[in-house]
């Protein structure tokens, strides 16, 4: 669930300050209490099952084959989101000289050998990537709170409360992010659904709190006003703490992490569409099947979304909007269905 | 038809009409072997037979020495391997303690022989071999070459021990037994290589050492099909896993195999190698250096973070310089970026360019430095790096700042202790400047995603490599990126 991480803090500030302005934080805290009240109900639902077996148990095997199809397909389409996210972060802060495309296939080239490496090799790196990521907003967030200018809280409330929960549907959509943590579940070592979903629920708070913190210090430094008027505020805010000229481009040092860290969700993401694609037609593990979800999902963000804009309305459209409740609706009926079947005598 | 040219090398000096003789040796060898095989090359009951059949299995070296000694109760012979023996002890135990009518000699380690292949095998393991009518036997005189016990040139430390291992096994097993005397050490020995039949040791703790690694060096070591080594080095490489990452440790001090043992490792002696190895390695231990343990907890953590901090240097300083020249300038602060650019107005290379020659230099003279004899090595190192990297500069051939950058990787790839992964690093360095040139910051970061991608995967002895860090172990890092005081510390690799 810490993979997450990357959309909380470089993406998620953004987008909550745009939606909500004054009503930010307030928007993030309610999208963290609803974001546990959703990871809570579906680890509920799925009762320690990864979705081949939940599905199966809930529709028997024809239907199920359909349900994993389904969810392929959704992860897919959130995927073309996550290319998006990528490339127009790496355009907003390296600006590579070479186009979208040659950028993109380089990097589907590098995510494929994580792909190869499995849930145990994804959880490796992601160990690796969240510590490093973790250790870095710990002392740029330190060296951030010196630059709260309490004034900049002003005001405190958005003139429209509405906005708070205008504010609070994307990153809720993404803090509910165990959608994607249970298809891991096939592959956990046998163990009792209790820890599992611990484990579930612990992550998304995690993250919530990651979240809150940058929007608070977001808010401290830079103002509503300013934080809402990019698309990355904590690159803004990260701007502001400097040592002299030198030291102007601080953000950079933080870049790679980032950068890395959202590559790695792209593995996780083309992992779970390829898993789902590939148990669903029933295929041995092929790795060309990732390379050709990779490449699909690729062609599709680099040709379909010219600009950030775009890509910004096609994720409130289709994750935000779309899949992410889809995808609850889906686990949640299936895990239900499971359990008012397994009850029957 | 040509006429057969006679067999070089024919002690008559006359003519051989034997059409290949190479294939007469050849099967006579295979034919030797077939009998030691099935046990049918027996020593001739006669003395002076049983001496013409070892020898001719020797092929009649020079370096065999033979004498006859002549009793009441008839001849008897000697014979041993020139040089590796102790002449002293024959004279001894043999010549004078024991005569040879009174066989078996007085000897330490006296055993009976009763076939060639055995004799030629306690020949070549430095044993002098005594026969009579009465029975053929040899008797342990080795007394190898050794050099005296010293500290490693290339693991060196300020406090602690100053030892060294040796090309000697036995003298090896001593040093280590010196750091642990305990009855729960043990010690496993096999022959391996089909040709040079080298002893190779296995030693390991019994209580701490993990089953699974132990299985896996059994079973490796069981596999391994070798003509011969006359390295551990090359016994690592037969012991599998990936070409590319290193995951057997070397080591040459006593005292950082006792310290491995404790911690649950497994150590390979091999003879005539004063390099030991230690299974499993991951990539924190090849990070560590013994030294971090002589010295305060706070300072050996500020030089583990330093290695660790170098091993980044080492391979991504000049990809990011490349990166931040070619693609990505505004990496670097203003000023820093001015005074670069404007050093490099008058370089005739493109950065990459320039870069790659450079690495190709500073690597040329570190080659030539190494290879070339003590104080020769040194002024190769002096001419190539102080008087040719100024000339450089002067003639406008290379900037200061590319120089400087080349140099600081190269000073950081040294803060790496283990040889084979701080040569390594060498290679990705090289592997990332094209990278970074085509996609910059971004192709940097990139391929370091896709190598830890690669290298999670990879175990030694089924031990994760990159552990205790992925996969994370809570309280791991107290003996890796840190050295924390040893009193709160227990390290056991788990599979």
């Amino acid at each position: 669930m810490m993979i997450i991480l990357p959309t909380t803090v470089v993406f998620l500030p953004g987008a909550a300050f745009t939606a909500a302005r004054a009503g930010a934080l307030w928007a993030v805290s309610l999208a963290a209490v609803l974001a546990f009240l959703v990871n809570a109900a579906v680890a509920w639902a799925v009762a320690g099952w990864g979705p081949p077996r939940l599905f199966r148990d809930a529709f028997g095997q024809t239907v199920a084959r359909l349900a994993l199809a389904t969810y392929g397909a959704c992860v897919m389409v959130a995927l073309i989101s996550i290319w998006n996210e990528l490339l127009s972060f790496v355009s907003a802060s390296v600006l590579p000289r070479t186009p979208e495309w040659a950028v993109g296939t380089f990097i589907l080239v590098a995510v494929i050998p994580l792909v190869q490496a499995g849930p145990e090799g994804l959880a490796r790196v992601s160990d690796l990537l969240t510590m490093t990521g973790l250790l870095f907003s710990a002392v740029l967030l330190f060296s951030a709170v010196a630059f709260i200018r309490p004034e900049n809280y002003l005001p405190w409330w958005p003139q429209r409360p509405l906005e708070i929960v205008r504010g609070a549907v994307m990153p809720l959509s993404f803090l509910g992010e165990s959608v994607i943590g249970v298809a891991f579940l096939p592959y956990c070592r046998p163990t009792s659904p209790q820890p599992l979903r611990r484990a579930i629920v612990e992550g998304a708070l995690w993250s919530s709190g990651v979240l809150l913190a940058t929007v608070a210090v977001v808010w401290g430094e830079l103002g509503t006003n300013y934080a809402a008027h990019g698309a990355y505020p904590v690159l803004e805010a990260i701007r502001e703490v400097r040592s002299g000229e030198f030291f102007s481009r601080l953000d950079l040092i933080y870049v790679p992490v980032w950068l890395g860290l959202i590559e790695l969700k792209l593995g996780i993401w083309t992992f779970v569409a390829t898993d789902a694609t590939r148990r669903a037609l029933r295929l041995s593990p092929r790795p060309w099947l990732a390379f050709a979800i990779g490449a699909t999902t690729l062609a599709a963000a680099t040709l379909g979304f010219p600009s950030v804009q775009s890509r910004l309305q096609f994720l409130a459209a289709s994750w935000t909007t779309s899949l992410f409740p889809a995808l609850v609706l889906l686990f949640v009926s299936a895990g239900l269905l499971a359990r008012r079947k397994a009850a029957k005598p | 038809m040509p006429k057969p040219q006679p067999a070089s090398g024919d002690p008559d000096g006359q003519l051989s009409y034997e059409p290949v003789p190479e294939l007469r040796e050849r099967a006579d060898h295979l034919l030797g072997r077939l009998e030691s095989w099935l046990g049918q090359d027996r020593l001739p009951a006669d003395p002076a037979q049983a001496l013409l059949a070892i020898a001719s299995a020797l092929g009649h070296p020079p370096d065999l020495v033979t004498r006859w000694l002549s009793t009441s109760a008839g001849d008897s012979f000697l014979c041993y391997l020139e040089g590796g023996v102790d002449a002293a002890l024959i004279v001894e135990g043999i010549l004078r303690g024991g005569p040879a009518h009174d066989l078996p000699p007085h000897l330490p380690e006296v055993h009976r022989l009763t076939t060639v292949s055995q004799a030629v095998s306690a020949l070549l393991h430095r044993e002098v071999v005594v026969g009579s009518r009465r029975g053929v036997w040899a008797a342990d005189v080795a007394k190898p070459p050794l050099r005296s016990i010293a500290e490693p040139p290339n693991a060196a430390v300020v406090h602690g021990p100053h030892t060294g291992f040796v090309e000697d096994l036995a003298t090896n097993l001593a040093l280590i037994r010196q750091f642990l005397a305990s009855p729960d050490l043990r010690l496993m020995t096999l022959r391996l290589g089909e040709w040079t039949q080298s002893t190779v040791t296995v030693a390991y703790l019994a209580p701490l050492v993990p089953a699974p690694v132990l299985r896996w060096v059994r079973r490796r070591l069981r596999q391994v099909n070798l003509r011969g080594f006359v390295d551990a080095s090359r016994l690592a490489m037969a012991l599998g896993g990936p070409p590319w990452l290193p995951i057997t440790q070397y080591s040459e001090r006593p005292d950082q195999v006792a310290a491995a043992l404790l911690q649950g490792r497994v150590a390979i002696l091999v003879e005539l190698s004063p390099s030991v190895l230690l299974i499993p390695a991951r990539l924190s231990d090849l990070l560590a250096s013994p030294g971090d343990y002589y010295q305060l907890p706070l300072t050996g953590s500020l030089t583990r973070m330093a290695r660790y901090v170098g091993l980044l240097v080492a391979t991504t300083l000049p990809a990011v310089y490349v990166a931040a020249l070619t693609v990505n300038p505004a990496f670097i602060p203003l000023a820093l970026y001015l005074t670069t650019v404007r050093t490099r107005l008058s370089i005739p290379f493109p950065a990459v360019v320039e870069t790659v020659i450079m690495l190709v230099v500073v690597d040329i003279v570190q080659e030539a430095g190494l290879i070339m004899p003590g104080a020769l090595g040194q002024t190769v190192t002096i001419f190539g790096t102080l008087i040719l990297g100024d000339a450089a500069i002067r003639a406008g051939v290379v900037s200061a700042p590319t120089l400087i950058t080349v140099t600081l990787a190269i000073l950081a790839q040294f803060l790496v202790p283990d040889g084979n992964l701080s040569n390594l690093l060498r290679v990705l360095r090289y592997a990332l400047i094209p990278v970074a040139a085509v996609f910059g910051f971004v192709g940097v970061v990139t391929a370091w995603i896709a190598l830890l991608a690669v290298s999670v995967k990879v175990r030694s002895a089924g031990v994760p490599y990159l552990s205790p860090l992925a996969p994370w172990r809570p309280g791991g890092w107290r003996d890796t990126v840190l050295r924390w005081p040893s009193r709160t510390q227990r390290q056991i690799p788990k599979p």
